[in-house]
């Protein structure tokens, strides 16, 4: 879990172009200038949609985080020009409180998961080393 | 003789490539350097001597001294992160109160670099001369410092509202900051976790050649840590490689 979420570091970047007084399609593009994840695949197919007057509601179908699709559809009322900074800077809280809880399942569930490969690797490494050389000893 | 020379040109490729990463992330001096390199020439002809008629232990030591230096090269970067993050929210709070009081953004941020360290007063002041400059810092090593420069930059260039584009910037530093120490816990479990079962396991082993030898049973200590590798390796990728759902 190295750095920030994507979509966290898009609203990031957005919101950063929009305090400066840039537009929401600047702080995408800078964003996808820094960015090579699969989000930033996805935030670039949405914005060449947009481009087009495509619909995107098929395209962030396949999304599977609803943060991310909420953020683009968001983004999409920026795009036409509608005023978006409150709703982005609400929209900030969530998603932070969001990371913070998936932080947090990911470390109520570790005690769990780290303890297969001790189970299946090292326990039995262990053994090996106990048991192997005395059985050898004894067998000579 | 021949091959233990080989090898020691091979290790020596290492250990300077080492010395010229140091170079670049701890901005050492051209005379700083030259030590360095003298120290490792030392080092070298020192193992090239002592292992002059074994090729293996020559193998051996290399390959345990290039290991130690990816560590400590990990370490350094690490401690580096840590330090910029822990200097950064103070040098911002400084900057912020001294456009406040009407100084220019370059003389803020010239007044705000922290002298309490000495390695962090040359990364601040390698950003102020990049933003004089007008030339990216092609030489950090990390990109950590990076994405602050750019940050930077972008305040420098910001014709009004510099304070609240501070404002915003540490804000963002805050929240990296506070996720990252929260996540830090992830990697302080598993890392404490490994560590404990390393030192057992090695304590173990050391038992075992102790009482039994290791040529004797020099087949079951090694499935035994390829089996503990296997397992340390899957502890760690099952912490600490985890994609963001969010």
């Amino acid at each position: 879990m190295e750095g920030l979420a994507p979509p966290l570091k898009l609203l990031l970047e957005v919101k950063r172009a929009l305090e400066a007084g840039e537009t929401v399609r600047n702080g995408v593009s800078q964003y996808l200038e820094k960015q090579e994840d699969s989000f930033s695949i996805l935030v670039q197919q949405w914005l060449n949609y947009n481009s087009q007057n495509l619909s995107t509601e098929k395209l962030l179908s396949k999304e599977a985080s609803i943060y991310r699709v909420q953020l683009l559809y968001l983004l999409e009322e920026g795009l036409l020009g509608k005023s978006i900074y409150k709703k982005i800077n609400e929209f900030e809280q969530e998603i932070e409180a969001a990371c913070e809880r998936e932080i947090q399942d990911h470390l109520d569930s570790l005690h769990f998961k780290v303890l297969l490969p001790i189970l299946f690797f090292q326990f039995p490494a262990f053994l090996l080393l106990l048991f192997g050389p005395l059985l050898n000893h004894l067998k000579n | 003789m021949l091959t233990v020379f080989l090898i020691s040109i091979f290790g020596s490729m290492f250990v300077f490539r080492f010395f010229d990463f140091l170079k670049s992330d701890l901005f050492l001096t051209p005379s700083e350097l030259l030590i360095l390199n003298k120290f490792g020439f030392f080092i070298i002809f020192s193992i090239f001597f002592i292992f002059r008629n074994n090729s293996i232990l020559t193998w051996i030591f290399f390959v345990i001294l290039c290991f130690l230096l990816i560590v400590i090269k990990f370490i350094i970067q690490n401690e580096l992160k840590k330090r910029f993050d822990f200097q950064l929210v103070f040098f911002l709070d400084l900057m912020i109160l001294n456009l406040q009081m009407g100084t220019s953004f370059r003389s803020s941020f010239k007044k705000s670099i922290p002298k309490n360290s000495k390695i962090m007063e040359k990364i601040f002041k390698k950003i102020l001369d990049s933003l004089i400059n007008e030339i990216p810092p092609k030489n950090f090593a990390l990109l950590h410092f990076f994405a602050f420069y750019e940050q930077m930059y972008r305040a420098d260039h910001t014709k009004s509202k510099v304070i609240d584009r501070l404002k915003s910037i540490r804000g963002h530093f805050f929240l990296l900051q506070k996720l990252k120490l929260k996540s830090s816990q992830i990697q302080k479990q598993v890392g404490l976790q490994s560590l404990i079962l390393s030192l057992l396991y090695f304590g173990l082993i050391g038992f075992v050649i102790f009482y039994f030898g290791f040529w004797n049973n020099q087949n079951i200590i090694m499935i035994s840590l390829l089996l503990y590798g296997m397992g340390l390796g899957g502890s760690f990728y099952l912490g600490l490689k985890k994609a963001w759902k969010v």
